[in-house]
């Protein structure tokens, strides 16, 4: 490549559209090419400034509960003529000539199907955890140094000389997309507890019935027996997993059921629709 | 009018009977973008005048007391924007979903409805015109920084 070529072939380049040997035939030229070199520099500078600069535009929460509601009305819609799985990588719509931000939706129920199957991998034994330990602390740090994201671990107080109706036995990381997800162990009468957290770029929480609890939307459905309960808090996504034997809005009585954190799930209501 | 579009693409989306195969991510978001696209086209026909590509998002504001890290990053995400902003409509187009959305040549020319060569040529030209206003946008803060 010479250097016309070249401050031609920049921007492909940039943008991992050029083919493996033009690559590297740009990639021996900048080596020679001071000139060349420095171009790239600063085309790569621009092009690295815009994209860290993410996100620009951001949806309101209001539009995304919107769409969510959408979403999932149209799923349940579609469920019954075996269509969902055509109907719902509805993805994310920014605007672009408006500039709106983007609401990047994923398939979310594809999201609760896999929370149910890596739960159902671990209660099976067949997903070792990468880190085993009952230290919220300990397992919050060990996800901290590998995530893009902070995990918030759950540590809701009991009530004193009560223990804790659930232990948590340890985390590992799993990917869901491309996209880094913690899984996070949990043992609640010797039964196993899942718990997914992921960013909500990609995924957004989905169930048959939605409850409302001050901000936030738990979104419960049931998958091969299990419950799985889902949700937003800030930028994460949860998803919850057990066995447990009670319907929607009661089994967050089980795991919170001390009279102090009672108090927070009274108001809990479904979300009307 | 923002948060109204996106809505209406959705719903026109969720009722559509024919939708991209195969049914993945990839194959979703530019046909998302393209119902957005239409949408605004349309609607700037109706309106038949020029319509500013203004986000009604709140910003963030940046008065409250924020780590200083955080105020530069908020800094340079307004210079950033106001550089989007001021491109020519076509050159944002593929600044956005570009850099911002990161869809590929081929999806940003089905969105465009435009060959790919059109795409890169317009990308090349619209990071050439960001370059000069991030540097004169840079260069003017240093001025302020400097009083």
């Amino acid at each position: 490549m010479n250097c016309s070529q070249v401050r031609e072939s920049l921007h492909l380049y940039l943008d991992g559209e050029l083919a493996p040997r033009q690559e590297l035939e740009l990639e021996a030229h900048l080596l020679d090419c001071e000139c060349c070199r420095r171009e790239y520099n600063e085309v790569r500078q621009v092009v690295d400034t815009v994209r860290g600069s993410k996100p620009l535009y951001e949806s309101s929460s209001q539009l995304r509960e919107t769409v969510e509601v959408m979403v999932n009305r149209a799923a349940k819609r579609q469920l019954n003529q075996h269509r969902l799985r055509t109907v719902l990588p509805l993805a994310a719509a920014a605007c672009l000539l408006v500039m709106l931000g983007v609401v990047p939706l994923f398939q979310e129920t594809s999201f609760t199907a896999y929370a149910a199957d890596v739960h159902q991998r671990y209660a099976s034994g067949k997903l070792p955890l990468d880190i085993q330990s009952d230290q919220p602390q300990a397992v919050s740090s060990w996800l901290e140094s590998r995530l893009t994201f902070p995990v918030n671990m759950p540590n809701y107080p009991s009530e004193p000389g009560e223990a804790k109706a659930y232990t948590l036995t340890g985390a590992r990381l799993m990917q869901y997309d491309g996209e880094d997800v913690a899984y996070l162990a949990y043992r609640m009468n010797n039964r196993p507890v899942s718990l997914l957290v992921g960013s909500n770029h990609r995924i957004i929480p989905a169930g048959d019935d939605v409850y409302r609890s001050g901000n936030l939307l738990f979104h419960f459905s049931e998958k091969n027996g299990l419950k799985l309960i889902t949700w937003r808090d800030g930028d994460l996504v949860y998803a919850l997993v057990s066995d447990v034997q009670v319907k929607n809005a009661q089994s967050c009585v089980v795991c919170h059921g001390s009279a102090q954190e009672r108090s927070r799930f009274e108001n809990i209501a479904p979300e009307p629709r | 009018l923002a948060e109204e579009l996106v809505q209406d693409a959705f719903r026109r989306a969720l009722a559509a009977k024919v939708r991209p195969s195969p049914s993945t991510l990839e194959a979703t978001r530019p046909w998302l973008f393209t119902i957005v696209r239409h949408l605004w086209k349309n609607e700037v026909r109706r309106r038949n005048r020029h319509v500013r590509a203004i986000s009604a998002m709140s910003e963030t504001a940046t008065s409250v007391e924020m780590p200083d890290a955080e105020v530069t990053r908020k800094l340079l995400q307004s210079e950033v924007r106001q550089a989007i902003d001021s491109l020519e409509e076509h050159y944002r187009e593929v600044v956005v979903l570009r850099d911002l959305e990161g869809l590929s040549y081929a999806a940003i020319a089905e969105v465009l409805n435009c060959p790919a060569g059109t795409v890169m040529s317009r990308l090349s030209r619209a990071r050439e015109c960001l370059r000069q206003s991030l540097r004169a946008a840079g260069n003017s803060s240093r001025e302020v920084a400097g009083r």
